[in-house]
């Protein structure tokens, strides 16, 4: 009797903890798609301020070096770029778009809806990432990962043939992130190195040039001291990039922590947030000016 | 021959603005009139590459850019390199004028 007592605890137990972890993973589940949703929004936020950048920055370049050498192919040469660049952002906003309404599906179906709207969504976003270049290879690791946790949801909410046509949207969903990833890193550099560009020339023609140059301007221009507090102060592009990394990082490390029940959700809320800050002055910044 | 590769078109990217970064260090005060001239046609001619560079995606390549931008891409890293050690204005000037006509061609090859 006592034996059969203790299997029948055990049992119980082993339920129990199964429920647990299911009721963690699925709560998990919910938590990170409402992230996924905010850092596609974020995304999309982004595209619009780095095209804006890089089409000021090159009316900046054209205004200020247009001298007596202008010629009528050099500001073709611009247009034609900048038009490439907007349709390639035209497709970036329909795949972060993607993301959005794939998580926002899987987070009806954590939250017990029956519908099959999630694998329909998760072919919009394979039919939008074959749109954009270059979409990186995926790990193994990365595609089991995404591959658990689709399932552990489907597993505790839905049918085995749910399941099924679950794992399917693994790679698309794993691709997803990881091309995310590399878009991110590719506005970075759009980003940085125009503020470099930005930094250096205002340390040359604002900075360094007047202060060595005694003879010629024995004062300091007015200027020179608020030129000087804008070139050592960091800035909101500046703020924008580091959040950007450690979201982006987190996100990505985010499916297989859910899995793993080691990774705190907590701390990519509050990634997402700075980097929504910063995002947020630089359109203040922008409307000021 | 060897093959022209996304990371060595990233090279060729980074070149460039390390080029460009040479041109937005220098004080333009200190230039003379026609020193002033050269420097607005080349920032004009390496920032319209820089940015085509940006816009126009590796997989988009032609095959006769894959072709010529090998040479391209060593031309434009010794460049980065030449003027990594240059302290004089004019001196960036003169190295940036024996490459410039290379990323005219590179303009209108990508």
């Amino acid at each position: 009797v006592k034996l059969i007592l203790l299997v029948a605890s055990v049992s119980t137990m082993s339920i129990l903890t199964m429920g647990c972890a299911s009721t963690v993973t699925i709560d998990r589940a919910k938590a990170f798609t409402e992230s996924t949703k905010d850092y596609s929004e974020n995304m999309v936020k982004l595209d619009a301020i780095v095209v804006e950048r890089i089409v000021n920055f090159t009316a900046d370049s054209l205004t200020e070096n247009a001298g007596p050498l202008r010629k009528k192919e050099d500001l073709e040469k611009a247009i034609t770029s900048i038009k490439s660049i907007n349709e390639s952002s035209a497709k970036l906003v329909k795949f972060y778009r993607a993301i959005g309404l794939y998580f926002e599906e899987l987070g009806k179906l954590a939250n017990g809806s029956q519908e099959e709207s999630v694998t329909k969504a998760a072919d919009s976003l394979l039919g939008s990432i074959t749109k954009v270049d270059g979409a990186p290879e995926i790990t193994d690791e990365k595609k089991s990962a995404i591959s658990g946790i689709i399932s552990q949801i489907a597993i505790a909410r839905h049918s085995a043939k749910l399941e099924g046509q679950l794992k399917k949207d693994a790679l698309p969903i794993a691709g997803a992130i990881a091309l995310n990833e590399k878009i991110f890193n590719k506005y970075a550099t759009s980003l940085g190195e125009r503020n470099d560009l930005d930094k250096v020339k205002l340390y040359a023609n604002g900075i360094v040039g007047p202060w060595i140059d005694v003879s010629a301007n024995p004062t300091l221009p007015g200027k020179w001291k608020s030129d000087f507090v804008k070139y050592v102060t960091p800035t909101p592009t500046e703020k924008l990039l580091e959040s950007g990394k450690e979201a982006n990082a987190a996100l990505a490390s985010g499916w297989e922590g859910i899995l793993k029940g080691d990774y705190s959700l907590s701390e990519l809320r509050l990634m997402l947030k700075d980097m929504t800050n910063a995002l947020d002055s630089i359109s203040k910044l922008k409307n000021a000016n | 021959m060897a093959t022209y590769t996304q990371e060595k078109y990233s090279l060729l990217h980074n070149a460039t603005y390390e080029v460009l970064k040479s041109l937005y260090a220098i004080s333009i005060a200190s230039l003379s009139a026609a020193d002033r001239a050269k420097h607005q046609q080349q920032i004009n001619v390496v920032y319209s590459a820089y940015l085509k560079l940006e816009a126009r995606e590796y997989l988009t390549l032609s095959a006769e850019a894959s072709k010529r931008l090998p040479a391209i891409t060593t031309a434009a890293k010794r460049a980065q390199e030449s003027l990594a050690g240059l302290k004089k204005d004019t001196e960036v000037l003169a190295t940036v004028d024996t490459v410039l006509n290379m990323f005219i061609s590179l303009l209108a090859l990508i």
